[in-house]
Protein backbone atom coordinates (compact mmCIF):
# COMPACT_ATOMS: atom_id res chain seq x y z
CA UNK A 1 0.00 0.00 0.00
CA UNK A 2 1.46 3.81 -0.80
CA UNK A 3 -1.43 5.37 1.22
CA UNK A 4 -3.21 4.03 4.09
CA UNK A 5 -5.17 6.16 6.06
CA UNK A 6 -7.15 4.97 9.42
CA UNK A 7 -9.62 6.04 11.66
CA UNK A 8 -9.17 9.77 10.84
CA UNK A 9 -11.60 11.95 12.84
CA UNK A 10 -11.42 15.63 12.24
CA UNK A 11 -14.46 18.63 14.33
CA UNK A 12 -14.68 21.73 13.45
CA UNK A 13 -16.04 23.00 16.25
CA UNK A 14 -20.01 21.35 15.84
CA UNK A 15 -19.35 19.96 12.89
CA UNK A 16 -18.11 16.27 12.42
CA UNK A 17 -16.45 17.06 9.31
CA UNK A 18 -14.30 13.37 8.83
CA UNK A 19 -15.54 11.02 11.00
CA UNK A 20 -13.57 7.09 11.10
CA UNK A 21 -12.59 7.65 7.56
CA UNK A 22 -9.93 5.04 6.26
CA UNK A 23 -8.64 4.62 3.03
CA UNK A 24 -5.91 1.95 1.49
CA UNK A 25 -4.63 3.36 -1.99
CA UNK A 26 -2.56 0.78 -3.86
CA UNK A 27 0.86 1.47 -5.30
CA UNK A 28 0.53 2.62 -9.50
CA UNK A 29 -3.44 2.42 -8.52
CA UNK A 30 -5.62 5.44 -9.63
CA UNK A 31 -9.04 6.12 -7.54
CA UNK A 32 -11.38 8.31 -6.77
CA UNK A 33 -13.22 9.93 -3.75
CA UNK A 34 -16.76 10.92 -4.46
CA UNK A 35 -19.95 12.04 -2.97
CA UNK A 36 -21.82 15.23 -2.28
CA UNK A 37 -21.27 18.42 -1.65
CA UNK A 38 -19.98 19.24 1.80
CA UNK A 39 -18.99 15.60 2.18
CA UNK A 40 -16.15 16.28 3.37
CA UNK A 41 -14.03 15.05 -0.04
CA UNK A 42 -11.12 18.39 0.25
CA UNK A 43 -11.26 17.85 4.07
CA UNK A 44 -9.84 14.63 3.43
CA UNK A 45 -6.94 16.20 0.72
CA UNK A 46 -6.63 19.43 3.26
CA UNK A 47 -5.87 16.23 6.22
CA UNK A 48 -3.38 14.30 3.68
CA UNK A 49 -1.39 17.38 2.83
CA UNK A 50 -1.11 18.50 6.43
CA UNK A 51 -3.30 21.42 6.07
CA UNK A 52 -5.71 20.50 8.87
CA UNK A 53 -4.46 18.33 11.81
CA UNK A 54 -6.46 15.45 12.63
CA UNK A 55 -7.91 14.97 15.64
CA UNK A 56 -7.19 10.99 16.17
CA UNK A 57 -5.93 8.36 13.31
CA UNK A 58 -3.53 7.54 11.66
CA UNK A 59 -2.46 8.58 8.00
CA UNK A 60 0.56 6.99 6.52
CA UNK A 61 2.63 7.32 3.13
CA UNK A 62 4.72 3.86 2.35
CA UNK A 63 4.60 3.44 6.03
CA UNK A 64 5.89 6.07 7.80
CA UNK A 65 3.11 8.38 9.54
CA UNK A 66 2.41 12.21 8.18
CA UNK A 67 0.44 13.24 10.99
CA UNK A 68 2.07 16.41 12.22
CA UNK A 69 4.07 17.17 9.44
CA UNK A 70 4.49 20.62 8.02
CA UNK A 71 2.83 20.50 4.09
CA UNK A 72 6.24 21.43 2.86
CA UNK A 73 7.52 18.20 4.76
CA UNK A 74 4.84 16.15 3.48
CA UNK A 75 6.00 17.10 -0.42
CA UNK A 76 9.10 16.56 0.54
CA UNK A 77 8.08 12.73 1.48
CA UNK A 78 6.23 12.28 -2.23
CA UNK A 79 2.52 13.74 -1.89
CA UNK A 80 1.39 16.85 -4.61
CA UNK A 81 -1.75 18.03 -4.92
CA UNK A 82 -3.85 20.47 -7.11
CA UNK A 83 -6.89 22.54 -5.66
CA UNK A 84 -10.53 22.38 -6.32
CA UNK A 85 -10.10 26.45 -7.02
CA UNK A 86 -6.99 27.06 -8.78
CA UNK A 87 -4.71 28.71 -6.86
CA UNK A 88 -1.47 28.97 -9.29
CA UNK A 89 0.59 32.13 -8.63
CA UNK A 90 -0.95 34.23 -11.34
CA UNK A 91 1.27 37.15 -11.50
CA UNK A 92 4.32 35.03 -12.41
CA UNK A 93 5.59 33.14 -15.31
CA UNK A 94 3.61 29.40 -16.63
CA UNK A 95 7.64 28.61 -16.19
CA UNK A 96 8.09 30.04 -12.99
CA UNK A 97 5.31 28.73 -11.40
CA UNK A 98 6.86 24.96 -12.67
CA UNK A 99 10.32 26.14 -11.33
CA UNK A 100 9.25 27.44 -7.85
CA UNK A 101 7.91 23.61 -7.44
CA UNK A 102 10.99 22.79 -7.70
CA UNK A 103 12.45 24.22 -4.07
CA UNK A 104 13.17 21.48 -1.68
CA UNK A 105 15.10 19.56 -4.91
CA UNK A 106 17.04 22.79 -6.20
CA UNK A 107 20.29 21.17 -4.47
CA UNK A 108 21.86 24.56 -3.67
CA UNK A 109 22.45 26.68 -0.30
CA UNK A 110 22.19 30.39 0.45
CA UNK A 111 25.49 31.59 0.25
CA UNK A 112 26.15 29.52 -3.36
CA UNK A 113 23.10 31.72 -4.18
CA UNK A 114 23.92 34.93 -2.59
CA UNK A 115 27.82 34.71 -4.80
CA UNK A 116 25.97 32.85 -7.68
CA UNK A 117 28.28 30.60 -8.07
CA UNK A 118 28.97 28.47 -11.46
CA UNK A 119 27.22 25.36 -9.58
CA UNK A 120 24.21 27.65 -8.42
CA UNK A 121 24.13 28.93 -12.71
CA UNK A 122 24.48 25.06 -14.00
CA UNK A 123 21.68 24.00 -11.68
CA UNK A 124 19.10 26.83 -12.74
CA UNK A 125 20.15 25.42 -16.06
CA UNK A 126 18.54 22.24 -15.29
CA UNK A 127 15.90 23.33 -13.14
CA UNK A 128 14.78 25.47 -16.09
CA UNK A 129 15.37 22.37 -18.81
CA UNK A 130 13.13 19.63 -16.23
CA UNK A 131 10.47 22.48 -16.19
CA UNK A 132 10.44 22.94 -19.65
CA UNK A 133 10.39 19.33 -20.46
CA UNK A 134 7.61 18.97 -18.10
CA UNK A 135 5.35 22.02 -19.73
CA UNK A 136 6.11 20.02 -23.17
CA UNK A 137 4.03 17.03 -21.85
CA UNK A 138 1.38 19.03 -21.36
CA UNK A 139 1.69 21.26 -24.07
CA UNK A 140 2.28 24.63 -22.69
CA UNK A 141 6.12 24.56 -23.60
CA UNK A 142 4.89 27.86 -26.38
CA UNK A 143 3.68 29.69 -23.43
CA UNK A 144 6.58 28.95 -20.72
CA UNK A 145 7.42 33.07 -20.66
CA UNK A 146 3.56 34.15 -20.56
CA UNK A 147 1.58 34.94 -17.05
CA UNK A 148 -0.29 32.26 -15.51
CA UNK A 149 -3.25 34.18 -15.04
CA UNK A 150 -3.22 34.96 -19.39
CA UNK A 151 -3.96 31.07 -19.58
CA UNK A 152 -7.43 29.82 -20.60
CA UNK A 153 -9.05 28.11 -18.41
CA UNK A 154 -8.20 24.52 -19.16
CA UNK A 155 -4.67 25.45 -19.61
CA UNK A 156 -4.40 27.07 -16.32
CA UNK A 157 -5.62 23.56 -14.74
CA UNK A 158 -3.01 21.34 -16.72
CA UNK A 159 -0.39 23.93 -15.14
CA UNK A 160 -1.51 23.49 -11.94
CA UNK A 161 -1.01 19.17 -12.22
CA UNK A 162 2.41 19.98 -14.44
CA UNK A 163 3.22 22.18 -11.32
CA UNK A 164 2.55 19.34 -8.93
CA UNK A 165 4.50 17.10 -10.57
CA UNK A 166 7.76 18.89 -10.64
CA UNK A 167 7.89 18.24 -6.84
CA UNK A 168 8.21 14.39 -8.04
CA UNK A 169 5.17 12.87 -5.85
CA UNK A 170 4.38 9.48 -5.58
CA UNK A 171 1.37 10.46 -4.64
CA UNK A 172 -0.93 12.55 -6.93
CA UNK A 173 -4.07 14.22 -5.29
CA UNK A 174 -6.54 15.81 -7.56
CA UNK A 175 -9.14 18.07 -6.24
CA UNK A 176 -11.93 18.31 -8.82
CA UNK A 177 -9.37 18.20 -12.25
CA UNK A 178 -12.39 18.80 -14.81
CA UNK A 179 -14.64 21.47 -12.84
CA UNK A 180 -15.00 24.07 -14.71
CA UNK A 181 -14.29 21.79 -18.41
CA UNK A 182 -16.43 21.62 -21.70
CA UNK A 183 -17.29 17.55 -22.33
CA UNK A 184 -14.42 17.66 -24.86
CA UNK A 185 -11.71 18.77 -22.28
CA UNK A 186 -13.31 16.29 -19.83
CA UNK A 187 -12.92 13.22 -22.33
CA UNK A 188 -8.93 14.93 -22.70
CA UNK A 189 -8.05 15.29 -18.97
CA UNK A 190 -9.21 11.75 -18.71
CA UNK A 191 -6.73 10.48 -20.92
CA UNK A 192 -4.15 12.87 -19.63
CA UNK A 193 -4.51 11.37 -16.30
CA UNK A 194 -4.24 7.84 -17.12
CA UNK A 195 -0.68 8.47 -19.41
CA UNK A 196 0.27 10.43 -16.80
CA UNK A 197 0.17 7.64 -14.64
CA UNK A 198 2.27 5.71 -16.89
CA UNK A 199 4.45 8.32 -17.90
CA UNK A 200 5.74 9.72 -14.12
CA UNK A 201 5.13 6.40 -12.56
CA UNK A 202 2.50 8.05 -10.09
CA UNK A 203 -0.40 7.03 -8.53
CA UNK A 204 -3.56 9.17 -8.45
CA UNK A 205 -6.32 9.67 -6.13
CA UNK A 206 -8.98 12.05 -7.34
CA UNK A 207 -12.50 14.00 -6.12
CA UNK A 208 -14.27 14.69 -9.06
CA UNK A 209 -18.43 15.30 -9.86
CA UNK A 210 -18.07 14.37 -13.45
CA UNK A 211 -19.35 10.50 -13.37
CA UNK A 212 -18.88 10.21 -16.13
CA UNK A 213 -15.11 10.57 -16.24
CA UNK A 214 -14.73 9.02 -12.92
CA UNK A 215 -16.74 6.02 -13.57
CA UNK A 216 -14.29 5.48 -16.57
CA UNK A 217 -11.12 6.44 -15.59
CA UNK A 218 -10.97 4.86 -11.73
CA UNK A 219 -10.54 1.64 -10.77
CA UNK A 220 -11.46 2.02 -7.16
CA UNK A 221 -13.95 4.44 -5.36
CA UNK A 222 -14.18 5.64 -2.23
CA UNK A 223 -18.30 7.53 -1.47
CA UNK A 224 -17.84 9.78 1.25
CA UNK A 225 -21.17 11.86 2.99
CA UNK A 226 -21.29 13.68 5.85
CA UNK A 227 -17.90 12.85 6.65
CA UNK A 228 -18.50 9.11 6.68
CA UNK A 229 -17.37 6.58 3.87
CA UNK A 230 -20.70 4.96 2.91
CA UNK A 231 -19.01 2.67 0.23
CA UNK A 232 -16.51 1.57 -1.80
CA UNK A 233 -15.47 -0.74 -4.42
CA UNK A 234 -15.04 -0.90 -8.15
CA UNK A 235 -17.16 1.83 -9.69
CA UNK A 236 -19.29 -0.82 -11.09
CA UNK A 237 -20.36 -1.24 -7.84
CA UNK A 238 -20.69 1.95 -6.72
CA UNK A 239 -22.87 2.72 -9.44
CA UNK A 240 -26.03 0.60 -8.17
CA UNK A 241 -25.15 0.94 -4.25
CA UNK A 242 -28.27 1.80 -2.68
CA UNK A 243 -26.72 3.71 0.03
CA UNK A 244 -24.75 5.96 -2.51
CA UNK A 245 -28.33 6.48 -4.32
CA UNK A 246 -29.53 8.20 -1.34
CA UNK A 247 -26.84 10.01 -1.08
CA UNK A 248 -27.06 12.01 -3.95
CA UNK A 249 -30.78 11.40 -5.04
CA UNK A 250 -32.44 11.28 -1.28
CA UNK A 251 -34.40 8.60 0.41
CA UNK A 252 -37.79 7.15 -1.23
CA UNK A 253 -37.03 8.34 -4.79
CA UNK A 254 -38.47 6.43 -7.03
CA UNK A 255 -37.69 6.55 -10.16
CA UNK A 256 -41.45 6.48 -12.38
CA UNK B 1 24.53 40.66 -34.73
CA UNK B 2 23.79 37.95 -32.24
CA UNK B 3 27.12 37.60 -31.26
CA UNK B 4 27.09 41.32 -31.10
CA UNK B 5 23.61 41.23 -28.70
CA UNK B 6 25.44 39.04 -26.39
CA UNK B 7 28.55 40.91 -26.07
CA UNK B 8 27.06 44.24 -24.70
CA UNK B 9 24.60 42.09 -22.82
CA UNK B 10 27.27 40.57 -20.96
CA UNK B 11 29.91 43.31 -20.28
CA UNK B 12 27.44 46.28 -19.71
CA UNK B 13 26.63 46.02 -16.56
CA UNK B 14 30.12 44.73 -15.24
CA UNK B 15 31.51 48.14 -17.33
CA UNK B 16 28.86 50.64 -15.33
CA UNK B 17 29.41 48.99 -12.17
CA UNK B 18 33.38 49.60 -12.68
CA UNK B 19 33.17 53.28 -14.26
CA UNK B 20 30.61 54.06 -11.37
CA UNK B 21 33.24 53.39 -8.92
CA UNK B 22 36.15 55.11 -10.87
CA UNK B 23 33.78 58.03 -10.62
CA UNK B 24 32.94 57.64 -6.96
CA UNK B 25 36.50 57.81 -6.28
CA UNK B 26 37.08 60.63 -8.43
CA UNK B 27 34.78 62.95 -6.59
CA UNK B 28 36.45 63.30 -3.47
CA UNK B 29 39.82 62.97 -4.69
CA UNK B 30 39.65 66.01 -7.00
CA UNK B 31 36.93 67.97 -5.41
CA UNK B 32 34.67 67.48 -8.96
CA UNK B 33 31.52 68.79 -7.61
CA UNK B 34 30.02 70.78 -4.43
CA UNK B 35 30.57 68.69 -1.17
CA UNK B 36 27.10 69.44 -0.99
CA UNK B 37 26.09 68.10 -3.86
CA UNK B 38 28.73 65.33 -2.88
CA UNK B 39 26.52 64.76 0.54
CA UNK B 40 23.53 64.35 -1.16
CA UNK B 41 24.89 61.64 -3.43
CA UNK B 42 25.75 59.53 -0.07
CA UNK B 43 22.50 60.30 1.31
CA UNK B 44 20.64 58.87 -2.31
CA UNK B 45 23.27 55.63 -1.58
CA UNK B 46 22.30 55.50 2.05
CA UNK B 47 18.66 55.65 0.91
CA UNK B 48 18.78 53.29 -1.88
CA UNK B 49 20.01 50.58 0.63
CA UNK B 50 17.11 51.33 2.85
CA UNK B 51 14.77 51.08 0.07
CA UNK B 52 15.88 47.61 -1.81
CA UNK B 53 16.26 45.63 1.61
CA UNK B 54 12.57 47.22 2.60
CA UNK B 55 11.15 46.40 -1.02
CA UNK B 56 12.35 42.72 -0.47
CA UNK B 57 9.73 42.21 2.40
CA UNK B 58 7.16 44.60 1.08
CA UNK B 59 7.43 44.21 -2.51
CA UNK B 60 9.19 40.96 -3.35
CA UNK B 61 7.56 39.31 -0.69
CA UNK B 62 4.34 40.73 -0.19
CA UNK B 63 4.49 41.10 4.06
CA UNK B 64 4.11 44.38 5.58
CA UNK B 65 6.61 45.66 7.30
CA UNK B 66 6.65 49.47 8.76
CA UNK B 67 9.41 49.69 11.58
CA UNK B 68 12.57 49.67 8.83
CA UNK B 69 14.30 52.53 10.80
CA UNK B 70 14.28 50.41 13.94
CA UNK B 71 16.57 48.23 11.83
CA UNK B 72 18.77 50.92 10.58
CA UNK B 73 19.31 52.21 14.12
CA UNK B 74 20.28 49.12 15.67
CA UNK B 75 23.12 48.59 12.61
CA UNK B 76 23.73 52.22 13.64
CA UNK B 77 24.63 52.24 17.11
CA UNK B 78 26.26 48.78 16.83
CA UNK B 79 28.52 49.87 14.14
CA UNK B 80 29.70 53.22 16.23
CA UNK B 81 29.90 51.26 19.36
CA UNK B 82 32.24 49.31 17.09
CA UNK B 83 34.25 52.33 15.64
CA UNK B 84 34.36 54.17 19.01
CA UNK B 85 34.66 51.59 22.04
CA UNK B 86 35.79 48.59 20.40
CA UNK B 87 38.17 48.94 17.31
CA UNK B 88 41.49 50.96 18.40
CA UNK B 89 41.53 54.34 16.81
CA UNK B 90 44.34 54.12 14.63
CA UNK B 91 42.84 50.77 12.86
CA UNK B 92 39.32 52.15 12.90
CA UNK B 93 39.45 53.06 9.21
CA UNK B 94 40.73 49.45 8.23
CA UNK B 95 38.14 47.90 9.69
CA UNK B 96 35.15 50.17 9.29
CA UNK B 97 34.14 47.31 6.94
CA UNK B 98 33.73 45.12 9.84
CA UNK B 99 32.16 47.58 12.18
CA UNK B 100 29.20 47.87 8.69
CA UNK B 101 28.93 44.22 8.94
CA UNK B 102 28.78 44.16 12.78
CA UNK B 103 26.02 46.65 12.42
CA UNK B 104 24.38 44.43 9.70
CA UNK B 105 24.67 41.44 11.96
CA UNK B 106 23.20 43.22 14.68
CA UNK B 107 20.32 44.32 13.01
CA UNK B 108 19.56 40.95 11.65
CA UNK B 109 19.71 39.28 15.08
CA UNK B 110 16.66 41.70 16.05
CA UNK B 111 15.07 40.83 12.78
CA UNK B 112 15.22 37.25 13.80
CA UNK B 113 13.90 37.78 17.64
CA UNK B 114 11.15 39.51 15.90
CA UNK B 115 10.33 37.21 13.35
CA UNK B 116 9.96 34.11 14.99
CA UNK B 117 7.14 34.99 17.03
CA UNK B 118 5.32 37.36 14.53
CA UNK B 119 5.70 35.07 11.41
CA UNK B 120 3.08 32.56 13.06
CA UNK B 121 0.36 35.57 12.93
CA UNK B 122 -0.33 36.48 9.58
CA UNK B 123 -0.39 39.76 7.21
CA UNK B 124 -1.29 42.78 9.43
CA UNK B 125 0.17 41.50 12.56
CA UNK B 126 3.73 42.10 10.70
CA UNK B 127 3.06 45.49 10.62
CA UNK B 128 2.20 46.10 14.25
CA UNK B 129 4.67 44.16 15.01
CA UNK B 130 7.31 45.92 13.15
CA UNK B 131 5.07 49.13 14.61
CA UNK B 132 5.99 48.45 17.99
CA UNK B 133 9.94 47.20 17.20
CA UNK B 134 10.23 50.27 15.95
CA UNK B 135 9.01 52.01 19.22
CA UNK B 136 10.78 49.56 21.28
CA UNK B 137 14.00 49.70 19.85
CA UNK B 138 13.67 54.05 19.98
CA UNK B 139 13.16 53.50 23.98
CA UNK B 140 15.68 50.82 24.23
CA UNK B 141 18.42 53.50 23.25
CA UNK B 142 17.09 56.45 24.76
CA UNK B 143 17.72 54.64 28.18
CA UNK B 144 21.38 53.16 27.31
CA UNK B 145 23.37 55.65 29.20
CA UNK B 146 26.29 54.23 27.76
CA UNK B 147 25.32 55.27 23.98
CA UNK B 148 24.32 58.60 25.07
CA UNK B 149 20.31 57.68 25.59
CA UNK B 150 18.05 60.14 24.67
CA UNK B 151 21.17 62.96 24.18
CA UNK B 152 22.33 61.41 21.57
CA UNK B 153 25.71 59.45 20.79
CA UNK B 154 28.89 61.10 19.28
CA UNK B 155 30.52 59.58 15.92
CA UNK B 156 33.81 61.32 15.97
CA UNK B 157 35.59 59.04 13.21
CA UNK B 158 33.96 60.47 9.70
CA UNK B 159 34.43 57.31 8.40
CA UNK B 160 32.01 57.04 5.34
CA UNK B 161 32.62 58.32 2.03
CA UNK B 162 31.23 58.20 -1.31
CA UNK B 163 33.52 55.21 -2.38
CA UNK B 164 32.32 53.71 0.58
CA UNK B 165 28.75 54.00 -0.32
CA UNK B 166 29.34 53.26 -3.62
CA UNK B 167 30.87 50.10 -3.04
CA UNK B 168 27.69 48.89 -0.27
CA UNK B 169 25.10 50.24 -2.46
CA UNK B 170 26.61 48.07 -5.41
CA UNK B 171 26.60 44.98 -2.65
CA UNK B 172 23.78 45.18 -1.61
CA UNK B 173 22.24 45.21 -5.23
CA UNK B 174 23.89 42.70 -6.32
CA UNK B 175 23.14 39.90 -2.91
CA UNK B 176 19.76 40.93 -2.99
CA UNK B 177 19.77 40.58 -6.82
CA UNK B 178 21.41 37.24 -6.71
CA UNK B 179 18.88 35.99 -4.01
CA UNK B 180 15.58 36.57 -5.41
CA UNK B 181 17.14 35.41 -8.63
CA UNK B 182 17.27 31.99 -7.15
CA UNK B 183 15.49 28.76 -5.56
CA UNK B 184 14.49 30.67 -2.52
CA UNK B 185 13.73 34.13 -3.96
CA UNK B 186 11.46 31.81 -6.32
CA UNK B 187 9.99 30.70 -2.94
CA UNK B 188 9.88 34.89 -1.75
CA UNK B 189 7.58 35.47 -4.77
CA UNK B 190 5.77 32.33 -4.35
CA UNK B 191 4.55 33.39 -1.03
CA UNK B 192 3.45 37.33 -2.27
CA UNK B 193 1.74 34.93 -4.84
CA UNK B 194 -0.32 32.35 -2.64
CA UNK B 195 1.16 31.90 0.44
CA UNK B 196 -0.91 28.30 1.26
CA UNK B 197 -0.25 27.06 -2.15
CA UNK B 198 3.21 28.06 -1.69
CA UNK B 199 3.62 25.92 1.27
CA UNK B 200 1.92 23.10 -0.65
CA UNK B 201 4.03 22.51 -3.18
CA UNK B 202 7.36 22.38 -1.22
CA UNK B 203 8.37 26.15 -0.22
CA UNK B 204 9.56 25.72 3.11
CA UNK B 205 7.82 29.00 3.67
CA UNK B 206 8.76 29.92 7.40
CA UNK B 207 12.61 29.45 6.45
CA UNK B 208 12.05 31.86 3.15
CA UNK B 209 10.12 34.37 5.56
CA UNK B 210 12.90 34.23 8.00
CA UNK B 211 15.70 34.05 5.24
CA UNK B 212 14.10 37.22 3.63
CA UNK B 213 13.49 39.46 6.40
CA UNK B 214 16.99 38.83 8.01
CA UNK B 215 18.38 39.79 4.71
CA UNK B 216 16.87 42.78 4.75
CA UNK B 217 17.84 43.70 8.34
CA UNK B 218 21.13 43.01 7.72
CA UNK B 219 21.46 45.88 4.70
CA UNK B 220 19.15 48.60 6.44
CA UNK B 221 21.50 47.97 9.15
CA UNK B 222 24.36 48.48 7.37
CA UNK B 223 22.90 51.41 6.20
CA UNK B 224 22.50 52.34 9.59
CA UNK B 225 26.34 52.20 10.50
CA UNK B 226 26.96 54.06 7.38
CA UNK B 227 24.40 57.26 7.70
CA UNK B 228 26.28 57.19 11.21
CA UNK B 229 29.71 57.79 10.25
CA UNK B 230 28.44 60.01 8.05
CA UNK B 231 26.19 62.24 10.54
CA UNK B 232 28.84 61.70 13.20
CA UNK B 233 25.61 62.67 15.84
CA UNK B 234 23.05 60.00 16.18
CA UNK B 235 19.65 60.51 18.27
CA UNK B 236 17.50 57.95 19.01
CA UNK B 237 14.88 60.59 16.77
CA UNK B 238 16.60 59.95 13.71
CA UNK B 239 15.63 56.31 13.88
CA UNK B 240 11.90 57.40 14.39
CA UNK B 241 8.78 56.69 12.92
CA UNK B 242 8.82 59.32 10.50
CA UNK B 243 12.09 58.06 8.75
CA UNK B 244 10.16 54.61 8.29
CA UNK B 245 7.41 56.22 6.59
CA UNK B 246 10.11 57.65 4.51
CA UNK B 247 11.27 54.46 3.56
CA UNK B 248 7.90 52.96 3.02
CA UNK B 249 7.32 56.16 0.20
CA UNK B 250 10.59 55.27 -1.80
CA UNK B 251 9.75 52.02 -1.67
CA UNK B 252 6.28 52.35 -3.28
CA UNK B 253 7.43 55.36 -5.11
CA UNK B 254 9.69 53.50 -7.15
CA UNK B 255 7.52 50.46 -7.37
CA UNK B 256 7.05 47.67 -5.69
CA UNK B 257 8.99 43.93 -6.69
CA UNK B 258 11.29 46.12 -8.64
CA UNK B 259 15.27 47.01 -7.70
CA UNK B 260 15.43 49.47 -10.64
CA UNK B 261 12.03 50.76 -8.75
CA UNK B 262 13.68 51.18 -5.25
CA UNK B 263 16.84 52.69 -6.87
CA UNK B 264 14.97 55.46 -8.68
CA UNK B 265 12.51 56.31 -5.94
CA UNK B 266 15.25 56.50 -3.12
CA UNK B 267 17.03 59.21 -5.37
CA UNK B 268 14.40 61.05 -6.81
CA UNK B 269 12.85 61.44 -3.46
CA UNK B 270 15.96 62.02 -1.63
CA UNK B 271 16.76 64.70 -4.56
CA UNK B 272 13.63 66.18 -4.13
CA UNK B 273 13.32 66.52 -0.43
CA UNK B 274 17.10 68.22 -0.90
CA UNK B 275 15.78 70.52 -4.04
CA UNK B 276 12.39 72.02 -1.78
CA UNK B 277 14.37 72.53 1.04
CA UNK B 278 13.27 76.65 0.54
CA UNK B 279 9.75 75.54 1.10
CA UNK B 280 10.27 75.10 4.77
CA UNK B 281 8.14 72.66 6.80
CA UNK B 282 5.72 72.69 3.73
CA UNK B 283 7.73 70.44 1.80
CA UNK B 284 7.08 67.32 4.73
CA UNK B 285 3.59 67.75 3.42
CA UNK B 286 4.80 67.21 -0.42
CA UNK B 287 6.13 64.17 0.20
CA UNK B 288 2.40 62.16 0.71
CA UNK B 289 1.04 64.26 -1.59
CA UNK B 290 3.34 63.19 -4.14
CA UNK B 291 2.32 59.27 -3.12
CA UNK B 292 -1.34 60.10 -3.13
CA UNK B 293 -0.97 61.77 -6.56
CA UNK B 294 1.50 59.16 -8.20
CA UNK B 295 -1.26 56.14 -6.73
CA UNK B 296 -3.97 57.59 -8.34
CA UNK B 297 -1.92 58.22 -11.72
CA UNK B 298 0.46 54.96 -11.35
CA UNK B 299 -0.89 52.94 -8.35
CA UNK B 300 2.08 50.02 -9.01
CA UNK B 301 4.87 53.06 -8.50
CA UNK B 302 7.31 53.99 -11.24
CA UNK B 303 8.38 50.89 -12.08
CA UNK B 304 5.63 48.87 -10.35
CA UNK B 305 6.84 44.83 -11.01
CA UNK B 306 8.78 45.55 -13.91
CA UNK B 307 12.64 45.28 -13.89
CA UNK B 308 15.78 46.65 -15.75
CA UNK B 309 17.34 44.35 -17.93
CA UNK B 310 20.74 44.93 -16.46
CA UNK B 311 19.65 44.05 -12.67
CA UNK B 312 19.14 40.28 -14.14
CA UNK B 313 21.41 37.98 -13.24
CA UNK B 314 23.19 37.48 -16.79
CA UNK B 315 22.99 33.87 -16.79
CA UNK B 316 19.18 33.77 -16.08
CA UNK B 317 18.64 36.56 -19.12
CA UNK B 318 20.62 34.56 -21.12
CA UNK B 319 18.32 31.60 -20.11
CA UNK B 320 15.33 33.54 -20.67
CA UNK B 321 16.16 34.65 -24.29
CA UNK B 322 17.19 31.57 -25.73
CA UNK B 323 13.76 30.13 -24.91
CA UNK B 324 12.21 33.09 -26.64
CA UNK B 325 14.63 32.13 -29.31
CA UNK B 326 13.72 28.89 -29.32
CA UNK B 327 9.99 29.25 -29.02
CA UNK B 328 10.74 31.29 -32.78
CA UNK B 329 9.97 34.69 -33.56
CA UNK B 330 7.61 37.05 -31.27
CA UNK B 331 10.60 38.10 -29.38
CA UNK B 332 8.74 40.56 -27.62
CA UNK B 333 11.30 41.94 -24.86
CA UNK B 334 9.08 42.06 -21.95
CA UNK B 335 12.01 41.69 -19.71
CA UNK B 336 10.38 40.35 -15.83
Amino acid sequence: MLLEIEGLNLRFSGLHAVRDFRLHVPKGSLSGIIGPNGAGKTTVFNLITGVYKPDSGDIRLEGKSLVGLQPSQIVARGVARTFQNIRLFKDLTVLDNVRIAHYQTAGYGLWPAFLRLAGVQRREDAITEQSMALLEVFDLAHLALEPAKSLPYGAQRKLEIARALATKPKLLLLDEPAAGMNPAEVVQLGELIQDLRKRFDVTVLLIEHQMKMVMSICERLTVLDFGQVIAEGVPEEIRTNQRVLEAYLGRGVTLA
Amino acid sequence: MQVQTSWISRWAVPLLVVAGFAVAWAIPRYQLINPYYELILMYVGINIMLTVSLNLVNGYMGEFSVGHAGFMAVGAYVASVLTMRVIPWDMAGYLYPLALIGGGIGAGVVALLVAIPSFRTRGDYLALVTLALNMIVKSVIENIDAVGGPRGFLVMLRLTNLPWVYVWVIVTLWVIRNFIYSNAGRGVLAIREDEVAAELIGVRTREVKLRAFIISAFFAGVAGGLYAHLLQFIHPRNFDILKSTEILIMVYLGGIGSMMGSVLGASIFTVLLEALRFMGVWRMALAPLLLVVLMILRPTGIMGLKEWRGLIPLDERLRLWRLRARKGGSASAAGN
